[in-house]
């Protein structure tokens, strides 16, 4: 009957939702097991979980009650942080152990989902005081580096190039930063997709057949196998740039830059203050920061050459 | 939100038009050394269409949304820049003076302290622009006589910067001068390069700003287009376009008489012959 009603108010996510409503579902990603009562088919999912973190439907508010700092797309407080998109809808993330969807009508469930993976399990994450670095991850299955650096610098795009040459994607745009059991920082499995604009796919001759992240643009997830073994530990994070230089080029970053770096390309670091979460945040940094080499590698803006980046860059990360 | 500061300046000017030089110019008076400032390191200014500085407010990537959306949402953006910058923010634009699509203003009146406009002839601009893009001259026109003209507008990848209205050369010129009903300062590229100090110090005097003639002039020397050129060909420059050889080319006006075909120049005169004539690049009787 639902369903029936449904279709003909031609309400897209409420069809949706009506057709999922009754089942929940588990998925583990960055370390942390998750029942939905949405779908998420962007992550892998498991079974028999005692969830760490839970994610529904209900009411949000249209402001919280006690805010600590804002930007203009978000609230945010100690322990409960407010995600609004007109169009999309509401998101609350409250204690780093729930997030509340309040979709609006018109909403498309993977743009729900789009906002839902991005900035709220990110606020989620900073609320548990877990350490999240913009950029992907990969591994050779020895050791594991984080290729981070500001949005358009490349780097889903060179962790695609790096997984045509062989090597394992574990992470793209978050990369969470965990403990295994000998104490060794490593990066836990992140979403199992890239996101890939369509050039970079036409440029690797890859398929453009793919799940499109939003319909109004060409930017796709691309699948990417999961890694069944523990990763390997972190051992470096390069920090991308592109110039209008000829030539590719490296160099160590050393001392405090090291610190300042990892601190600029945390994810949504925006949140971390106004969540009060600095002293925390300054804490994970520190511990980390004197465990890992990092670097600054910069690539042309043009001629785009992915896989002869890949290549040289392969030759840092995984030969020095 | 607390009470919108007026702290913005807006150095506006459609594409090679001398933005850069001013840009340089400011980072030179505002610098304590007495030496030129390093054409790579310039502080003072950032861009309106900064994706980094839009997702730090927004609080998600620009990249996962449409143009329509960044715009409606950046007047919110700039306005939270302006109130957490301390004293007066330098921004860079090309991007026509335009409404979004809930009829806001992009560049918010309540946070403008002021517009630098700068505006050069368009005759000279398409050869500039066509070297910086890698483009022919013939394409460059279409882009400066066309209204609907954008930058960074492919939708099949990302650009480090967001998507910009750019419009056709007049209509730009049009949006700043006549349509923002915001404090338009306009200096002539031309004026620049004939008159500097009468050019740059009136800048100076409408930014408010108090500086001594032999500061500004010390300025004008450290900016001047041997020491850029000299810089670009010494260490390059970051801001020269990926397609170009070098940023600072010439830094001449009235190079289209002897590079550009009488066809070109009908073609943008056609177009662009009123605003031209308002601002001196044509005769009257043209």
């Amino acid at each position: 009957m639902f369903r029936h009603l449904c279709l003909i108010k031609h309400d897209r996510f409420v069809v949706y939702l009506c057709q999922k409503r009754l089942n929940k579902y588990y998925y583990k990603v960055y370390g942390l097991n998750i029942c939905s009562e949405l779908e998420l088919p962007e992550l892998s999912p498991v079974q028999n979980i005692k969830e760490d973190v839970i994610i529904g439907f209900g009411k949000v508010p249209e402001h919280l009650p006690k805010v600590r700092g804002s930007g203009v797309l978000f609230e945010a407080a100690l322990n409960d942080f407010l995600f609004k998109f007109e169009g999309i809808g509401r998101y609350r993330v409250q204690y780093g152990r729930r997030i509340i969807i309040q979709p609006e009508r018109e909403a498309l469930p993977a743009e729900i989902r789009l906002i839902l993976l991005g900035s709220c399990i990110g606020a989620l994450l900073h609320q548990r005081g877990m350490l999240a670095i913009h950029g992907s991850a990969i591994t050779d299955g020895k050791q594991t580096t984080i290729l981070s650096g500001q949005s358009g610098v490349g780097k889903s795009s060179l962790a695609a190039g790096l997984l045509e040459l062989g090597y394992s994607v574990i992470a793209d745009d978050i990369s969470v930063i965990g403990l295994n059991g000998k104490q060794h920082f490593i990066v836990e499995n992140g979403i199992p997709h890239l996101k890939l604009w369509k050039d970079v796919l036409v440029h690797l001759n890859q398929d453009v057949d793919l799940t499109k992240v939003r319909p109004q643009f060409e930017k796709y997830r691309k699948p990417i196998p999961v890694l069944e073994d523990p990763p390997p530990s972190l051992s470096k994070i390069i920090i991308l740039s592109a110039s209008n230089s000829t030539d590719f080029s490296y160099s160590e970053i050393l001392g405090r830059d090291k610190f300042h770096l990892l601190r600029n390309n945390t994810y949504r670091l925006q949140f971390i203050d106004k969540m009060n979460q600095t002293e925390a945040h300054f804490r994970n940094l520190s511990q980390l920061v004197n465990s890992i080499q990092m670097f600054h590698a910069n690539r042309p803006h043009y001629p785009q050459n992915i896989l002869e980046f890949a290549k040289y860059m392969s030759e840092i990360i995984f030969k020095t | 939100m607390p009470e919108a500061k007026k702290n913005i300046v807006w150095l506006a000017s459609y594409p090679k038009s001398g933005n850069t030089w001013f840009r340089i110019f400011l980072s030179n008076l505002f610098s304590d050394s007495p030496q030129a400032v390093n054409i790579n390191e310039l502080t003072e200014t950032t861009m309106s269409s900064n994706r980094s500085i839009i997702d730090s407010y927004l609080g998600m990537h620009s990249s996962e949304l449409t143009a329509k959306e960044i715009d409606k949402l950046r007047p919110q953006v700039f306005k939270r820049f302006s109130d957490e910058k301390e004293g007066t923010a330098y921004v860079k634009t090309h991007e026509a003076w335009t409404l979004n699509s809930i009829g806001n203003p992009i560049f918010p009146k309540e946070i403008t302290k002021g517009v630098i406009y700068i505006i050069r002839n368009p005759l000279d601009i398409v050869i500039s622009y066509s070297y910086h893009n890698n483009e022919s001259i013939d394409k460059t026109i279409s882009i400066l006589n066309n209204d609907f003209s954008k930058l960074c507008e492919k939708k099949e990848k990302l650009n480090i910067q967001t998507q910009q209205i750019l419009t056709s050369w007049s209509s730009h010129v049009r949006s700043w001068t006549d349509d923002s009903n915001l404090p338009v300062h306009i200096i002539r590229y031309e004026d620049m390069l004939d008159h500097p100090l009468k050019s740059f110090k009136r800048a100076v005097d409408f930014l408010n700003l108090k500086y001594e003639e032999s500061e500004i002039i010390n300025a004008i020397n450290n900016s001047s287009f041997d020491t850029l050129k000299e810089m670009e060909t010494s260490d390059g420059f970051k801001e020269r376009g990926i397609y170009s050889e070098a940023f600072f080319r010439k830094g001449e006006s009235n190079e289209w008489e002897s590079e550009l075909l009488e066809t070109q120049i009908n073609e943008i005169v056609k177009y662009q012959h009123k605003i031209m004539k308002r601002f001196g690049y044509l005769k009257e009787s043209e």
